[in-house]
């Protein structure tokens, strides 16, 4: 048992003595992730790309006074770098890239939306980049949304201001039923007649002022989906045609002579009624800011995360992690090749060293060495970075160690395979860039289709940015089944690579 | 030496890698506490012979036998038992002499405090106390070939098995190995030591000559000597001996043949040089011829190795 100790303890001895010989080696392992996270620290901004854009309107346009000035006022990702009638022109200037969007507005637009169209705008651009390609087609969508809002904002501007001249509407209506109330009373059919036509006129003239501002309540109303009480909308809508219709009904009562005189007079009330009801919703409609009917709502967002971090920080765990897998998969990838070419190998096939004792032996080297990497690494993010451990250290060290092992079982199995240096690099950079694409380092694993997510999971780093995260960000103890898929990969692979490296030590 | 005091045995023991026969037939058996070198032109299977001994390859034909087991049975403490030296370079080159030392100590469990004195003693006995503490990287190649000598030594093995210890380097330190592999000897360990340096089984107890595959010779180096020129040889040097002189030996007892290609000398060869001298001299003296010198001549073993070879090429 002594004996088994000392031959595995040999390689923990010799690997340390290895590294600590390679100074560079040492200070690229620690400081290089250090550093990486440090400039993406200074250099990232975190802010949407800034878009050129060119505007080409038909010539003559009034659409090009208009274009300078909603470039100012429609945020900063958009800036406006020339107005011109040149289609052809803005096109080469796009494909120069001397700017990275061309809008162009159709010449028939006007008539276009005069005869209920909608008009096309067309966004010219020349990425490659899915990503960008796809960015610019929102950041259209959008501008195009707030254009469009702006539009409807001022026909409700004008729609509240022509409400406004509907106190002279109304106060005409209310004189033509006084009107018509003496007229009746004093058995004047035809003036009476005379006034409620007048009556007629104004609530004609009341219904087209207040008519936009109810469509846009209604519209709103119509968009929440809501039931239940009518709004001022339905109100003034329906106070308008009962206006109109007991205004009809009295004139041929009227002319039939049909009713008593306390008939007619409780209809005029009725009428003067409504016409009180409708100066109140107008009143009430006129009250409500523009950009309130335009846009009713807006949003605001509120996280119940523990803690809302930077970018640098968010980026922190996920970060140590991958550099910590790519670290443990390199050297471990490169152990057994490099014993193999100098022949140690050869060497340990003769000695008492079993494949057992050498492997175990490497796998607790590294180990120890990733561990002490990594306690390094997170004392300087930790003290230089400012990125928080908001859960238990406990749960840090197991999530970390656990991915170290799986890691050097990724790279145990490489270096049992691989029959030279270059090739266990080129195996390892592979891990590096499965592990970028589909760890959710970059792209969320969401975004994979469920037979392509497999490798997600079949890479340490997937489950190590999880578990960091949680443990460090959110505060959470570590998914149990992740830090057991962790283990079971790395005893899994353990036995692979024991397995492969247990056959080449066999006699040929 | 009798059977049962062999440290190795090989019964008609052959290794083909796909299709080639690397080694073919080889018998030899190697007794406790001598030097056997193994000795032959360069691929001619010399480290694969050592590698079936070692356990590192596994014969195709035949049987092998070291310290009286298979090398596939080796335990860990029969292993701990055999030193092996290989051909290639197999130290660390970024660790140092020291540690390189302790690294292969540690491979066959040898414990720290019974390490230290035989650390010294290697690196003493390999002249690299002094360098202790360099990188293996930063020292001669010959004394790169010397640390790993002290490495195969660390744990005290009574077989030791050295793959062309001395390939590469000079003169002066080759003489200083062998007289190493003499002072392991006197200490009762055997050696199988394999070399192209024909002129080195001087230094051996037994020689195995091999070429192509094949072991040509397995004996002592003065036996093979004798085998390469059907006997011993008597150098004589007598102004005016000429190839008219060579009907003057015909009653030497034990004589071979005559050889007077070179003006004023004849080689003699005999069955026994020390019988043959006096008959020789006498035959000189009849003749009126005055010897001025006679000697026993042992010709060099690059000599021998040339006419075995050149031997088992006429046989085949």
């Amino acid at each position: 048992m002594l004996n088994r100790l000392i031959r595995v303890s040999s390689f923990v001895r010799k690997e340390f003595a290895e590294v600590a010989r390679q100074p560079r080696l040492v200070l690229s392992l620690i400081l290089g992730p250090f550093l990486i996270l440090l400039l993406f620290g200074i250099g990232y901004s975190g802010e949407a790309r800034v878009l050129r854009t060119e505007l080409v309107v038909p010539p003559g346009s009034p659409l090009e006074q208009q274009a300078k000035e909603y470039s100012e006022s429609l945020g900063k990702q958009l800036r406006l770098v020339g107005v011109t009638s040149n289609e052809a022109e803005a096109k080469r200037h796009l494909e120069q890239r001397e700017v990275d969007a061309v809008v162009v507005v159709p010449d028939d637009s006007l008539d276009r939306i005069a005869r209920g169209e909608q008009a096309l705008l067309t966004l010219y651009h020349n990425e490659i980049d899915p990503t960008q390609s796809g960015y610019i087609g929102y950041f259209g969508r959008v501008y195009v949304s707030e254009v469009n809002r702006r539009i409807l904002l001022h026909l409700t501007q004008e729609a509240q201001r022509r409400a406004g001249e509907s106190q002279t509407e109304i106060q005409e209506a209310q004189d033509a039923i006084k009107q018509a109330r003496a007229a009746i009373t004093s058995g004047d059919r035809q003036r009476a007649r005379d006034a409620l036509e007048r009556l007629d006129s104004s609530t004609t003239a009341l219904a087209g002022l207040v008519g936009v501002s109810a469509g846009v309540m209604q519209g709103v109303k119509q968009n929440l989906g809501e039931q239940g009480a009518p709004s001022d909308a339905d109100t003034l809508l329906d106070n308008v045609q009962k206006l109109q219709a007991d205004s009809a009904e009295l004139r041929q009562s009227l002319d039939r002579q049909d009713q008593s005189l306390v008939v007619w007079d409780a209809q005029l009330r009725r009428m003067e009624g409504n016409l009180s009801q409708i100066d109140t919703v107008i009143q009430h409609l006129r009250s409500i800011p523009a950009s309130v009917l335009v846009s009713p709502f807006t949003t605001q967002t509120r996280t119940v995360a523990p803690l809302q971090p930077s970018f640098v920080i968010f980026y922190a765990p996920a970060v140590l992690a991958l550099i910590l897998q790519h670290m443990a998969v390199t050297i471990s990838a490169l152990s057994l090749v490099r014993e193999r070419l100098l022949g140690a190998i050869e060497v340990f096939r003769v000695s008492p060293v079993s494949p057992m004792e050498t492997l175990t032996g490497k796998y607790l080297s590294y180990l120890l060495m990733s561990i002490v990497i990594a306690a390094i690494l997170t004392l300087l993010l930790a003290t230089l970075l400012k990125v928080p451990i908001l859960g238990r250290w406990q749960d840090y060290a197991a999530g970390l160690v656990l991915m170290l092992f799986a890691s050097l079982g990724v790279g145990f199995a490489i270096s049992a395979i691989s029959g030279s240096d270059s090739q266990a690099v080129q195996l390892s950079m592979i891990v590096l860039l499965a592990s970028m694409f589909f760890s959710g380092f970059v792209l969320p694993i969401s975004a994979l289709v469920w037979p392509i997510r497999v490798v997600s999971y079949l890479l340490p780093v997937t489950y190590g940015i999880i578990t960091l995260q949680d443990v460090m960000l959110r505060g959470m103890a570590p998914s149990v089944p992740y830090l057991l898929a962790l283990l079971g990969q790395g005893i899994i692979l353990f036995i692979i690579s024991l397995l492969i490296f247990r056959r080449q030590f066999v006699r040929a | 030496m009798s059977e049962s005091q062999s440290v190795i045995e090989m019964m008609r023991v052959s290794k083909t890698f796909a299709g080639f026969p690397a080694v073919q037939d080889v018998t030899l058996s190697v007794h406790e506490g001598e030097i056997f070198g193994f000795i032959g032109p360069s691929g001619c299977g010399k480290t694969t012979t050592v590698r079936m001994l070692c356990g590192v390859y596994r014969p195709s034909e035949g049987l092998v036998r070291v310290l009286g087991t298979r090398p596939e049975e080796f335990d860990q403490e029969l292993r701990a038992q055999i030193g092996y030296m290989p051909q290639l370079f197999a130290l660390y080159p970024t660790l140092s002499v020291r540690e390189n030392l302790d690294f292969a100590a540690s491979l066959y469990g040898v414990g720290w405090r019974s390490r230290g004195r035989q650390r010294r003693k290697l690196l003493e006995f390999v002249e690299l106390w002094d360098h202790q503490n360099k990188l293996a990287r930063d020292i001669s190649g010959g004394m790169q070939r010397r640390l790993e000598l002290a490495c195969s030594l660390m744990h005290n093995p009574a077989l030791i098995f050295l793959d062309e210890p001395t390939a590469g380097i000079d003169p002066i330190l080759r003489a200083k190995f062998w007289q190493g592999f003499r002072e392991l000897k006197a200490e009762g360990r055997s050696l199988f030591v394999t070399t192209q340096y024909v002129t080195e089984s001087e230094y051996c107890d037994r020689v195995a000559i091999m070429n192509k595959g094949r072991l040509i010779a397995v004996d002592t180096p003065d036996n093979l000597r004798k085998r390469a020129f059907e006997g011993e040889i008597v150098l004589v040097r007598a102004p005016g001996l000429g190839h008219r002189h060579r009907s003057l030996f015909s009653g030497v007892p034990g004589l071979r043949r005559v050889d007077t290609s070179v003006a004023d000398q004849a080689r003699v060869i005999v069955e026994e040089a020390s019988t043959a001298m006096p008959h020789i001299v006498d035959a000189l003296k009849s003749a009126g011829l005055n010897p001025e010198s006679l000697e026993e001549y042992k010709p060099p073993f690059d000599d021998v190795f040339v006419a075995l070879v050149g031997k088992e090429h006429v046989d085949a």
